[in-house]
């Protein structure tokens, strides 16, 4: 029986969709759209820092944890980039990602609560290939050089009530000649 | 009323109407007005609010989030940004401008500078942009005439204007795509479909840049 624990450690919840999914299986059958799915796995798991982790799979979409801001945004960058790569070779693999900072509930190895929802939510939002995060995650950034933040203002989102607000995460691009 | 630089409307199911003019006087009906030291007109929907209407100067930058309320924007403003979920969109003229869509239809007339679109399933019909970028899974895009174009959709039919000059991109896995170019542009092409049809009825050369790939939709490029 699992139980579900307060750890109080607060962390970056990451989610990812498949943008369109669920048309692409229709369109290209079963066997393209496992393979998708192992692409992304693939591309995730290539640039996940040791302070991440795959939680668990949820349909074409995947729930990941990391214990510092600053390096889950770097690793999405570098899954988005992943992405790009592996679309330019083949079917496109449009990948959005939702990021909230927050503190889930654990059950066992998954990870629950109002916090894993937002950031499913914020997921929702996003279109193919953009990375978009609350503002709990521009305040735990703790080393913003890498990384930058464009406001979009507050957005609804379903099942909450009040407005949050939204922001679109960026990569910096290291100047030429920095060390 | 105090001189406001900046304008954020947000509404839970009430629909939007802001109108820009000339006569530059901030007035607010069916809704709460808070005007932030920074100039930021934050207007709130109050409960039981069925309609909010916002009269302002012309040129002012406007962010409206609702979950199912229509949002209209009428005149020229500035920077907009408009969210919602399940309400339909209609922008006549932003110098830049982000819509965030779910399932309501998109209309804009005119923008003069970037114009981004996210839309989930609405039909999405843009009049004239100079930058447009456009993400989107099904529904309907039309662009009368761009300049440069970035679309990726999943299944949505696409018809894409643009005339000498133009870099138009688009790429989707089933819809349909259609690019046309004025009588005599010669356009270079790059159009690739893995199982579907693509054809370029135009003469080939350098009056404006298209790339269309898509894995089974059907592939036009024509005059207009």
């Amino acid at each position: 029986v699992n139980t579900t624990e307060v750890s109080g450690d607060f962390g970056a919840i990451v989610f990812t969709d498949i943008v369109g999914f669920t048309r692409f299986n229709d369109v290209e059958g079963d066997d393209v759209a496992v393979a998708l799915l192992e692409r992304q796995e693939a591309v995730v798991r290539t640039a996940l820092p040791d302070c991440g982790r795959l939680v668990t799979e949820i349909g074409d979409g995947l729930l990941l944890w990391y214990t510092d801001a600053a390096a889950a945004l770097l690793s999405c960058f570098e899954m988005q980039r992943g992405f790009e790569e592996e679309s330019a070779h083949g079917l496109p693999l449009w990948v959005r990602m939702g990021v909230h900072w927050g503190c889930p509930r654990w059950r066992a190895d998954d990870i629950v609560g109002r916090d894993v929802n937002l950031a499913s939510r914020i997921a929702d939002l996003a279109g193919a290939g953009e990375i978009l995060c609350s503002d709990a995650v521009v305040g735990a950034v703790r080393q913003p050089d890498e990384v930058s933040f464009e406001s979009l203002g507050p957005v609804f989102v379903k099942g909450i009530a009040d407005p949050i607000q939204l922001h679109r995460a960026s990569r910096i691009a290291a100047q030429v000649g920095s060390p | 009323m105090p001189d406001v630089s900046r304008l954020v409307v947000t509404s839970r199911s009430a629909d939007v109407h802001v109108v820009a003019t000339d006569a530059g006087s901030l007035a607010v009906q069916g809704a709460g007005l808070d005007v932030l030291p920074d100039g930021t007109a934050r207007i709130t929907s109050r409960p039981g609010d069925k309609k909010v209407s916002v009269a302002c100067a012309t040129g002012s930058d406007v962010t409206v989030a609702t979950s199912s309320g229509d949002v209209v924007l009428e005149g020229s403003l500035g920077s907009v940004m408009v969210s919602t979920l399940s309400g339909k969109v209609c922008v006549e003229r932003a110098v830049r401008l982000e819509v965030r869509s779910g399932s309501g239809k998109v209309e804009i007339d005119t923008c003069a500078e970037a114009c981004i679109v996210r839309t989930a399933s609405g039909r999405l019909s843009v009049g004239r942009a100079t930058k447009l970028e456009v993400a989107g899974v099904s529904g309907r895009v039309d662009v009368a005439d761009v300049d440069v174009a970035n679309v990726r959709v999943v299944s949505a039919k696409v018809a894409v204007g643009t005339g000498a000059g133009g870099d138009v991109n688009v790429h989707t896995v089933s819809g349909a795509v259609d690019v046309t170019v004025p009588k005599g542009c010669c356009p270079n092409t790059d159009l690739v479909s893995l199982t579907g049809r693509s054809t370029c009825d135009c003469p080939e050369g350098d009056d404006a840049q298209i790339a269309v790939r898509s894995a089974t939709g059907k592939v036009r490029v024509r005059h207009r």
